[in-house]
Formats: C-alpha cells, sequence, structure tokens
C-alpha cells in the first residue's frame, strides 16, 4: 500500500520543478507552463488529502483549480499574443512596458 | 496492492520525467508535449486514488482544452519561442536552486510528519461523481456558481484582448 506521505512527496517535487521553471525560463509560454505544473501539483495535492480523510471535499477544490488553471491559460495566452503582436517577441526580458 | 503499488510508481515515475523535460527542453512545442505527459501521467495518479470524475476533467479540461490551447500559441510565436530559449547557461540555470531548496524543504516537511497522515480506502470508485455532483450542488453551490462566472468572465475577456484591432 503506498502510504500517503507519497503522494505529498510526489506533488512537492513537481511543484519545485514548476517553481524552478518559472525563475529559469524566459520565454512566457514556458513561463505559463511551469505555472500550469505549481498548479497541477496542488490538485493533486488535494486530491491525496480527499482520499486520506475519506472526503470528497479535497476533490471538490482539485475541480475548482482545474478550472481556475484553464482560464489563467486562456487569459494568459490572449496576453502573450497580444504582446507578440505588438513587438513581434515572447521573451520576459522585453515585456517592460510597465516598468516603474 | 502490488499492482496498485506498480501503477503508481510508473505514473509518478513519467510525471516527474515529463515536468522536468517540459521546464528544460528548448523547443517549445517539445515543451508543450511534455507539458501534456505530466498532465496525463497526474490524470492517472487520479484514476489510481479512486477519484474518477477528477480523472475526466483532468483528461479533458486540462490535458486536452489547455494542452491545445498551448500548442496553439506556440505554433503562432514558434520561430520568436526558439531565439527567446536559448539563453545562455548560467541564466538558464540561475533559478533552479529555489526550486532544490523549497523541494528539500518540502520533502523534509513531509517526512517529519507522516506518521499522522492516513490513506483510506473507503472512497469508492463507482459512486465517485455522485459524491461530488452532491457536494457541489449542497454545501459548495455559491463556489460553484462563482467559479463558473469567473470563468465565463475570464473567456470572454480573452477574447477580447487577444482578438485583432481594426485598422
Amino acid at each position: 500500500m503506498i502510504p500517503g506521505s507519497c503522494y505529498l512527496l510526489l506533488a512537492a517535487l513537481l511543484f519545485a520543478i514548476g517553481l524552478a521553471g518559472v525563475l529559469v525560463r524566459r520565454h512566457s509560454l514556458a513561463i505559463l507552463i511551469s505555472v500550469e505544473l505549481m498548479l497541477n501539483a496542488a490538485a493533486l495535492n488535494l486530491a491525496a488529502f480527499s482520499r486520506m480523510w475519506n472526503s470528497p471535499d479535497g476533490q471538490v477544490f482539485a475541480i475548482f483549480i482545474v478550472v481556475i488553471a484553464a482560464g489563467q491559460a486562456a487569459a494568459g495566452v490572449g496576453v502573450i499574443l497580444l504582446f507578440f503582436r505588438a513587438s513581434a517577441t515572447a521573451d520576459i526580458a522585453d515585456m517592460d512596458l510597465l516598468k516603474w | 496492492m502490488l499492482l496498485n503499488d506498480a501503477v503508481f510508481c510508473f505514473f509518478a515515475a513519467a510525471a516527474l520525467a515529463c515536468s522536468v523535460f517540459a521546464v528544460a527542453c528548448r523547443s517549445a512545442r517539445q515543451a508543450v508535449v511534455f507539458f501534456v505527459g505530466t498532465l496525463l501521467a497526474t490524470a492517472g495518479i487520479f484514476l489510481q486514488l479512486n477519484a474518477g470524475f477528477l480523472f475526466a476533467i483532468q483528461l479533458l479540461v486540462f490535458a486536452g482544452g489547455i494542452g491545445v490551447v498551448f500548442l496553439a500559441a506556440v505554433l503562432a510565436t514558434g520561430s520568436v519561442a526558439r531565439r527567446a530559449n536559448s539563453a545562455p547557461l548560467h541564466r538558464r540555470t540561475r533559478g533552479a536552486p529555489f526550486g532544490i531548496i523549497l523541494a528539500a524543504l518540502l520533502c523534509f516537511a513531509i517526512w517529519k510528519a507522516r506518521a499522522g497522515l492516513p490513506l483510506n480506502y473507503t472512497l469508492g470508485f463507482s459512486r465517485n461523481a455522485e459524491v461530488l455532483s452532491s457536494a457541489f450542488v449542497r454545501r459548495f453551490l455559491l463556489p460553484f456558481e462563482m467559479v463558473s462566472i469567473l470563468l465565463a468572465v475570464l473567456l470572454v475577456g480573452a477574447a477580447a484582448i487577444a482578438r485583432r484591432r481594426a485598422e
């Protein structure tokens, strides 16, 4: 039987990989993919908690996370495409329109 | 139970490998493919956790919908994506220590708390959708409606942002 901590360890590693991707990558779509990886890790955590305590609440919140991730991806890709049309680049180093 | 353990190990290894490749891959198209692979492997873990409805949502919305959105965006920004990914190695690895430190801290915390983490096996697969829908319409009706409105507003906003302005 797989102990509950294994699911949490897997989710922690996925979250850390996503965080490293956000910090390392320069392409805006790659950063968005890394954020989605972090959200996926959070959903995995909630599903594991739901199983551990035999309650559907964790799965309900995991579904909420999936919905929020879908909306975030749609809005994020829209913003990136708009910026790409304006400046022909998707590098975050060039996204300094709001720089202080 | 041995098969259950093997299924978890397979999907966990696949999810970790695909996520590492999704983050480290230079080609944006390959990164999206590995990202979808991570989502599929996570869906397999959901199925192994007896979360059948979440498995279906993960396949349809996350792996299907979001994967297609990312693939379309990569195709739209294709030639520029390669240039943006060709950063020098020291710039590409600058953020990696933060991820390693966070992973070590989280693993240490989970290892210290592992004795208090039960794993209950009574939530059945066959009644999963019934239990979840009952929770949605009884205890989580307001959050459910709020999230649906938020999603509708987000999609309309994304379409309004991304549409081409008339010259």
